[in-house]
């Protein structure tokens, strides 16, 4: 996992992991993030934090299986409110867990494919930024650029070690 | 009390497109019609790509699977056989849909010894690591090869209760502690 402190771009440890009971009942006074994690519940929702802090939730994700398309389907991804912006602490968050995503396509047989639904306005961004491809009114990734985000951002050298 | 989500167009009034790509995807707000011909759409593109990968496509979506299941392997701490040296062997041979003769020339190793390895009779060297790697096109490390091995070796020295009596039976003035 590659997360970077802005200040001193010092690469910090973090996991992945899928969010528990009482994960959802923290979420919910917690000020750091705005979206209703809770109606997400029925879905694969996971959090990423620093193994240093892991108590201290970083960014979140909601995934969609679905098998008979072969892909995974990005809902809603967050990111904590102090690691939005300019003033950001840490870095490459989203990338992370959208790398995540495309790992856990690639496990499940489907060739890495993640979809999600892009605001219009943001649809050159997302395919700039992580390598996602039009396919109507929904983007995906797969292949070439699910294995380049992987290998960009989940893992650490060529011998396919964790930071 | 349930929160108040923010939409894109209030969060633009703080961020540029770019830092909201940096921090969010946002759920479908399509009416039920839109998505319903928005799925079906992308499902017919989904599923002719699907059609159209090329053998070579889909053996690299192979071993990246394999890569990253091996991986989650090693993050664990016990022995599956499945993760055995000889059974990934046999799942990649496998996948390349080649005879095992012919895998034996492309790693200059011969059909017999290659037999043994995948039998479990034989132990696999450090060359043949190097070269299952250059021949995967590097998308399986020689390092995950190693490991594979190793686990093995680690599980069957914790486990053959025999072989160790054997060998402590020939060992004199043992330390007392």
């Amino acid at each position: 996992m590659k997360l970077k402190r802005k200040s001193t771009d010092e690469l910090l440890p973090a996991a992945i992991t899928e969010l528990i009971e009482k994960d959802f009942k923290k979420l919910k006074k917690d000020k750091r993030f705005s979206f209703n994690w809770d109606i997400e519940k029925e879905y694969e929702v996971y959090k990423i934090y620093l193994l240093s802090e892991d108590d201290k939730v970083l960014g979140l994700m909601s995934l969609i299986d679905i098998p008979e398309e072969y892909r995974i389907h990005l809902n809603l991804l967050e990111v904590s409110k102090e690691n939005q912006g300019k003033e950001k602490e840490i870095d490459f968050i989203a990338g992370c867990l959208i790398a995540f995503a495309a790992s856990a396509a690639s496990k499940r047989g489907y060739y890495g494919f993640v979809s999600l639904e892009p605001k219009t306005k943001l649809i050159d961004l997302y395919q700039d930024k992580y390598g996602f491809r039009q396919y109507g009114r929904y983007l995906g990734i797969e292949g070439e650029a699910s294995q380049s985000l992987i290998e960009k951002y989940l893992i650490d050298d060529e011998e396919g070690t964790d930071l | 009390m349930m929160k108040k989500e923010p939409t894109y167009e209030e969060l633009r009034k703080q961020y540029s497109d770019e830092e909201i790509v940096e921090s969010f995807v946002f759920r479908s707000n399509m009416s039920k019609e839109e998505k319903a011909l928005a799925d079906a759409e992308f499902k017919r593109l989904r599923l002719e790509q699907l059609k159209n990968m090329s053998d070579k496509q889909v053996l690299k979506g192979e071993l990246m699977r394999m890569k990253l299941l091996q991986r989650d392997y090693f993050k664990q701490s016990s022995y599956s056989a499945t993760y055995s040296f000889d059974q990934q062997l046999k799942t990649y041979i496998d996948l390349l849909k080649k005879s095992r003769k012919s895998v034996a020339e492309d790693l200059d190793i011969h059909p017999t010894k290659l037999s043994r390895i995948l039998n479990g009779k034989e132990n696999p060297n450090i060359d043949l690591m190097y070269r299952l790697e250059r021949h995967s096109g590097n998308m399986i490390p020689a390092t995950h090869w190693y490991r594979l091995f190793t686990r093995k070796v680690e599980h069957d020295i914790r486990q053959n209760a025999e072989h160790r009596q054997k060998e402590y039976e020939r060992v004199k003035n043992v330390l007392v502690f």
